[in-house]
């Protein structure tokens, strides 16, 4: 199980790459391949058996290793147990959830090191390796940040480390603070039109309309059509999931199936906000949507208004007429 | 007289009797449904208009789709068939004394296309006749448009679709069925028999008959189900519809006849409602014929309206 390979894998770019930030900080030469290139498993093998001009200890990082063209001369290089006298680390990142079975039987005589992408709802562990990233570069934060930039942020690692850089150049040697975290986070995109339907789904009237503002600006006339087909969706989904809550008693793991979403994502986005509206409510909205949908596919001036007023309408729980 | 075989098309007839007379040599655009009797006609008139010369080969030819005078287009309708058939312009007949040359499905012309064919309709040789078919006059470029006379194509009398699928259809009340939702096409009455849409038919009433019971989730489902379909799956929405109103006091002008007991038992379910349903449906007619709209939402919107009432 100590032969010469590492196989790291799976679809976190940022842990895949600080495998060959690893390999970089290893006392040996570090000969870089990507598969992107055209990569052979023969040019691999090659690779690995060609002593360098100084003989020194060698780590070959193949990057893309899902991408090298044939396997036999590779399979042949890893069931000999690599060079002899182990002075060649063969390194393989492969960029896929699973392996292929050269890299599977290389990682069954190495080690292998499984890269997966932490979801939304994972704060503890995000929380986690925020914490870690912030200790290695000597941030100090107050208990309540890396909490909230993950919020803030979400689950891309990648972005995490880059805001906890910018935190540290911000706060020098001092403890970074809430109010840190607000001046250096800014949203990935100003707002998407989901979260400005869900907002006014969950009668949040302040926010639907900041949200509804930044999507027009982001977005411009476009908006009107992603929010009217976004709208429309989402009430669909609220409609099935009243109806089974109410009529049919359905937990929400029910409901979740139903609708083919993650039971915490039903539960927050699907039944919590149906229940702020009545079945009759839903259908009105309806009659608005489809009202939006003719509108904002017509030639009706100002179809940002009639957007905004069918949101506003949802929030507040008025269906309206929108033409 | 092969063109007098063409019937209830009187306008048609007219005027492809003119053409077959060398009264008329302008192009000309046959506007009607689809299956009413158009691309026979044209096919008649050349029949007749080949057949002048005493030759009896020329109707064989043309039937068999073989005849080098009589030059048809439909399936492909992109540039270069149609920069294909304006070549035919540039020659003389081979057999007979004219060339008819017919593009079936008019409106599906690219505007590529279109545009390749504005000069030769503009002033086609004298031996040639051109011929649009379309469904859908509205949808062909206003510039072809405009250099085509329009003869128009009636729906068919219901007596004539039944006697057409007389050689397909065994059970007379079926044949009715069919040919009332085919609303006077022959072509489409055969074309919903061969191709089972009757099934089709009996899945929309099953989503009407979901509405009494109630099942929200199922009518979503059961529209997203149609989505393939829509357009015709409205339709028969609407014949089921106009069923349900008129069967209590004219049950003869019924379309689906074959559901009749079924439909009494729904229109019982609904009382009342139905005239709800009924005055929300009129007011939509007009978001079926606009394809931007999202259709499947209009549908579950008018079905919860009945649900909610």
């Amino acid at each position: 199980m100590n032969g010469p390979f590492i196989v790291a894998y799976g679809d976190e770019p940022f842990l895949l790459d600080s495998r060959k930030d690893w390999a970089r900080s290893q006392k040996r030469s570090v000969t870089m391949l990507d598969a992107l290139d055209g990569l052979s498993d023969e040019d691999v093998v090659s690779t690995c058996v060609t002593p360098t001009l100084d003989d020194a200890k060698r780590i070959v990082v193949v990057d893309n290793a899902q991408k090298v063209k044939g396997e036999s001369a590779l399979k042949e290089y890893v069931e000999s147990g690599g060079v002899s006298d182990g002075s060649v680390l063969l390194l393989a990142i492969v960029r896929s959830a699973t392996l292929p079975s050269v890299w599977k039987l290389a990682g069954q005589s190495g080690r292998v090191h499984h890269c997966k992408k932490l979801a939304p709802w994972e704060d503890e562990k995000l929380v986690k390796f925020v914490r870690a990233e912030a200790g290695k570069i000597g941030l100090r934060m107050e208990d309540n940040v890396p909490f909230l930039l993950v919020q803030q942020v979400g689950p891309e690692l990648h972005r995490l480390v880059m805001e906890i850089r910018k935190m540290l150049l911000l706060v020098g040697g001092r403890k970074a603070s809430k109010k840190d975290l607000l001046e250096i986070v800014a949203p990935a995109v100003p707002a998407e039109p989901y979260q400005a339907v869900e907002a006014a789904f969950r009668k949040e009237i302040k926010k639907t309309l900041r949200l509804s503002a930044l999507v027009y600006e982001y977005l411009g006339e476009k908006a009107s059509f992603l929010l009217s087909n976004a709208l429309m969706r989402l009430i669909e989904k609220l409609l099935v999931t009243k109806h089974l809550v109410t009529k049919k008693g359905a937990t929400v793991e029910v409901v979740a199936k139903r609708l083919g979403v993650h039971p915490y994502r039903c539960k927050l986005a699907y039944v919590d906000v149906a229940a702020r509206h009545s079945l009759d409510d839903l259908v009105g909205h309806m009659k608005t949507l489809c009202r939006l949908d003719e509108t904002v596919k017509g030639s009706a001036r100002s179809k940002r208004t009639h957007g905004e007023l069918a949101l506003l309408s949802i929030a507040r729980g008025i269906p309206v007429c929108t033409s | 007289m092969p063109l007098s075989q063409v019937r209830h098309q009187p306008e048609g007839i007219g005027i492809l009797r003119s053409v077959v007379d060398g009264r008329w040599s302008s192009p000309l655009m046959l506007v009607g449904r689809k299956g009413v009797g158009k691309r026979f006609s044209v096919r008649q008139a050349a029949i007749e208009h080949f057949s002048q010369d005493g030759r009896d080969f020329h109707e064989h030819q043309i039937k068999a789709g073989v005849h080098p005078d009589y030059v048809e287009l439909g399936a492909d309708l992109g540039v270069d068939a149609v920069r294909g058939l304006v070549a035919q312009t540039q020659s003389m007949p081979m057999l007979a004394s004219h060339k008819y040359l017919v593009i079936d499905g008019a409106d599906e012309m690219t505007e590529a296309a279109a545009n390749a064919l504005l000069k030769t309709l503009e002033e086609p040789p004298d031996f040639c006749r051109f011929f649009l078919l379309t469904d859908s006059e509205s949808r062909v470029m206003p510039t072809v448009r405009s250099r085509c006379c329009r003869v128009r194509y009636s729906p068919l009398p219901e007596h004539v679709v039944v006697e057409g699928l007389s050689e397909y259809e065994e059970d007379p009340v079926k044949r009715v069925v069919y040919a009332r939702l085919a609303e006077g096409s022959v072509g489409e009455a055969v074309q919903f028999w061969s191709a089972g849409k009757i099934a089709l038919r009996n899945r929309v009433f099953q989503l009407m008959t979901k509405v009494m019971s109630a099942d929200l989730p199922a009518i979503m489902t059961g529209v997203d189900e149609l989505a393939e379909e829509l357009s015709l799956a409205i339709r028969f929405y609407d014949h089921l519809l106009h069923d349900l109103l008129v069967m209590s006091f004219s049950p003869d002008r019924i379309s689906n006849l074959d559901l009749a007991d079924e439909l009494a038992k729904l229109r019982k379910g609904l009382g009342p409602r139905l005239g709800l349903l009924y005055t929300d449906w009129r007011g939509m007619r007009t978001v079926f014929d606009r394809p931007s709209l999202v259709h499947e939402f209009h549908l579950k919107t008018h079905l919860l309206t009945l649900f909610s009432g």
